[in-house]
């Protein structure tokens, strides 16, 4: 298991991949933490909202595919980390830090 | 097979509810934040701070330090529902993000402190209106700090708000430079204290808060909070008053009605913050810290429920031009609002995949 926090475990893995879909985010973090079900996948794509509203992320992609979303029609969301997101993430030590 | 259309028009409901939450979180922030107000006002009448007259300084920090351990415990069972106590831990080891939350601690330790110095100097109304310039000094640090947008409508709104806070604080002000005033001094600088460091506090948060959760961090900055009053403060009010420091602690503690008081003052005040910290993400500080601001008017009506006295027009007619300044940001467009930066990134160029595209 990660020694980072669940957000900081997130900027890292959007930091070494190019982007990511925000259920592939879900699939990624509940494997290193344990954790299942879709309270923790809500709380996982909202961290994901924060880290977009907050000017970390970069929205590259949506769409709507129910068969990735347990038949719902949803929309999911692709992010890519942009530079103030990098930069945020130099200041507070998780470039450093061992994923 | 979803067409692109219908796509966009979920994406655009997806960010709209994000902006909505926001909004709400503030509100919620508001409405628990002026309620705070009710026990923070009562606690005074209780023994043994209502033999405490003569030295209300004493009595004010034996209340907030009760107060911010109180806050702590309700956050602690809160962050233990979640099921985010173990990444509490690991947020706390984290020390370059964790670090942030010291000087926010600190700053929102001097606003607190400076709102009960106000309750008990000057009167709960006036504490609970004056506080209500500090969104200027929040959006102006965010502006400084982190170039967090304020639009001309953002501005418009602060600008209205100073306003409110102009008519609350000038005639008492004014009648204490002529000699009318009942020497609440310390009154008035408690309500600038709580200007600044609430503003302050915000815009530091908004920093830490985008690379921690927000649950997270409200209990790292209370965490810190208490660190300062056991570490710091509690030994300097000790050394300057004595026995009697520990003997109000110890008289405060074991009368039952003071427990009471000190649940709600923790209930109230954790989860105003909580809701406070999850509105920054989605909203931006500036906003979440002027929409929160209707707590004043809030307390107003809070205060008259549970007190039967009714507040003074200035600061019923202040409060007014405040709401009337929050919603002046609120009614803000929302395209701005889904990206609270002006950050150099491109975000603009978003292709939208369609199902059985690039994923």
């Amino acid at each position: 298991m990660s020694e980072l926090h669940i957000k900081g475990y997130i900027l890292r893995l959007l930091a070494e991949r190019d982007a990511l879909w925000d259920d592939e985010v879900c699939d990624a973090v509940c494997a290193e933490y344990g954790l299942t079900g879709d309270y923790w996948r809500g709380t996982i794509r909202l961290t994901l909202t924060d880290l977009f509203s907050g000017g970390l992320l970069d929205e590259v992609g949506t769409t709507v595919d129910p068969e990735r979303t347990g038949g719902v029609e949803r929309v999911l969301f692709k992010f890519r980390l942009n530079d103030f997101g990098r930069e945020r993430m130099r200041q507070s030590g998780l470039l450093e830090v061992t994923a | 097979m979803v067409d692109s259309a219908r796509v966009e028009q979920l994406r655009l409901d997806y960010r709209n509810r994000q902006v909505r939450w926001g909004f709400i979180w503030a509100l919620w922030c508001a409405v628990l934040w002026g309620a705070w107000y009710v026990p923070g006002t009562v606690i005074y009448s209780e023994a043994p701070f209502v033999d405490l007259s003569d030295n209300y300084l004493l009595a004010a920090m034996v209340i907030t330090t009760l107060n911010a351990i109180a806050v702590l415990i309700a956050l602690f069972i809160w962050v233990a529902v979640l099921g985010k106590s173990r990444d509490y831990v690991r947020t706390l080891r984290q020390f370059k993000i964790s670090r942030w939350y010291g000087p926010a601690g600190l700053a929102g330790m001097l606003a607190i402190f400076g709102s009960i110095l106000a309750i008990a100097y000057v009167g709960p109304q006036f504490s609970a209106v004056s506080a209500l310039l500090y969104p200027i000094v929040g959006a102006l640090a965010a502006r400084v700090w982190y170039h967090e947008n304020i639009t001309q409508r953002a501005a418009l709104g602060i600008l209205v708000i100073v306003l409110g806070g102009v008519v609350i604080f000038a005639p008492g002000i004014v009648g204490e430079l002529t000699g009318a005033g009942t020497g609440g001094w310390l009154g008035y600088l408690g309500g600038a204290l709580a200007i600044i460091g609430w503003g302050i506090e915000g815009a530091i948060a908004g920093r830490a808060l985008d690379v921690s959760d927000p649950d997270i961090g409200i209990t790292l900055r209370f965490t810190a909070e208490v660190a300062l009053w056991i570490v710091v403060a509690v030994p300097i009010a000790a050394g300057l008053a004595g026995a009697r420091f520990w003997s109000t602690v110890g008289a405060a503690l074991t009368n039952p009605n003071n427990l009471l008081l000190l649940a709600l003052l923790g209930l109230t005040f954790g989860f105003c913050y909580v809701a406070w910290y999850k509105s920054f993400p989605l909203i931006g500080v500036g906003r979440g810290q002027a929409i929160a601001a209707l707590y004043g008017p809030l307390a107003l009506i809070w205060l008259y429920i549970f007190t039967l006295k009714p507040p003074g027009l200035n600061f019923v007619i202040g409060a007014v031009i405040a709401v009337v300044g929050s919603f002046v940001l609120f009614t803000e467009k929302r395209d701005v609002l889904e990206v609270i930066r002006a950050v150099p990134a491109a975000r603009s160029g978003a292709t939208r995949a369609v199902p059985g595209g690039d994923s």
